[in-house]
């Protein structure tokens, strides 16, 4: 696999987690100091707070996830990706649809055993 | 130095150039030595709007936007490492404007991160810029 494909691999895995109501799959994609930063929102760190954020969110709505990489910068085991994010959220008590999009970040970083885990994940809104 | 102090130092100097630049109290001749030379070749550089910029696209924006702004002031805050793998660092600041002409908000305040290499200068490989949280924002000082 290339470096894109492996990036593309871990990032389906977080999103399978996210769709699944899965949030353990989700923490383990993540490095342990994962830090979270959404456009207007507190900064987050560790993979507690990932679980604090989305286990809310997947209680809420039916959720599903996608993710188009635009750039790939690849310094050697660490790898910052920007794309877009878009979904869409299906709330669970309306029945309203969201379909939440923008610009997302993500950064990865080799563990040793060579998975790639996420240590970045920040946002901007809207559909720029 | 350390880490931190070499990382906030360069953020520093930086944003100080752009309000020289923008406010045209620098020689035009200072935005590569100053700024472009610290870029990475494959430098992406993203607003709080969203937009992919390249190095390329930096420069152009820059060029045109020489003493258009003498009313542009910015100062930085916060800088904090998040991650040091090897000779690269992650780190976020804060960034306060005023008189940002080309913002939507003439006083805004964003948060940022940068990859950099830490090399002799620094080398800038990712910037980031998101809006800060409104209640921060708010409770902040725009009096610099």
């Amino acid at each position: 696999m290339t470096v894109l494909e492996e990036i593309q691999a871990a990032i389906a895995e977080w999103n399978t987690g996210l769709d699944n109501g899965d949030i353990e799959r989700m923490v383990a994609s993540c490095h342990p100091d994962v830090m979270t930063v959404n456009e207007r929102q507190p900064v987050t760190t560790g993979t507690q707070a990932i679980r604090d954020k989305y286990n809310p969110r997947i209680a809420a709505a039916e959720i599903t996830s996608g993710y188009d990489i635009e750039d790939l910068q690849e310094y050697g085991d660490t790898v910052i990706v920007s794309g877009r994010f878009y979904g869409t959220m299906k709330m669970r008590d309306t029945g309203e649809v969201k379909t939440p999009e923008g610009r997302l970040v993500l950064g990865y970083k080799r563990d040793k055993t060579g998975a790639w885990k996420m240590f970045l994940d920040m946002d901007n809104n809207g559909p720029a | 130095m350390t880490t931190l102090q070499i990382v906030t130092k360069e953020i520093v100097d930086l944003h100080d150039f752009f309000t020289e630049w923008f406010n045209g109290t620098v020689e035009r001749d200072q935005l590569e030595p100053r700024f472009l030379s610290r870029l990475d070749e494959n430098v992406v550089f993203i607003p709080p709007e969203g937009h992919i910029m390249t190095g390329d696209m930096l420069k152009g924006g820059f060029d045109r936007g020489y003493g258009a702004n003498k009313g542009f002031r910015t100062q930085i805050r916060d800088v904090t490492i998040r991650h040091e793998f090897g000779d690269l660092v992650m780190a976020t600041y804060t960034e306060w404007q005023t008189g940002a002409a080309n913002s939507a908000e003439k006083k805004n305040a964003r948060l940022s991160s940068v990859l950099m290499k830490i090399t002799d200068p620094v080398t800038w490989l990712h910037i980031q810029e998101t809006w800060l949280r409104d209640d921060l924002r708010e409770a902040g000082s725009f009096d610099f």
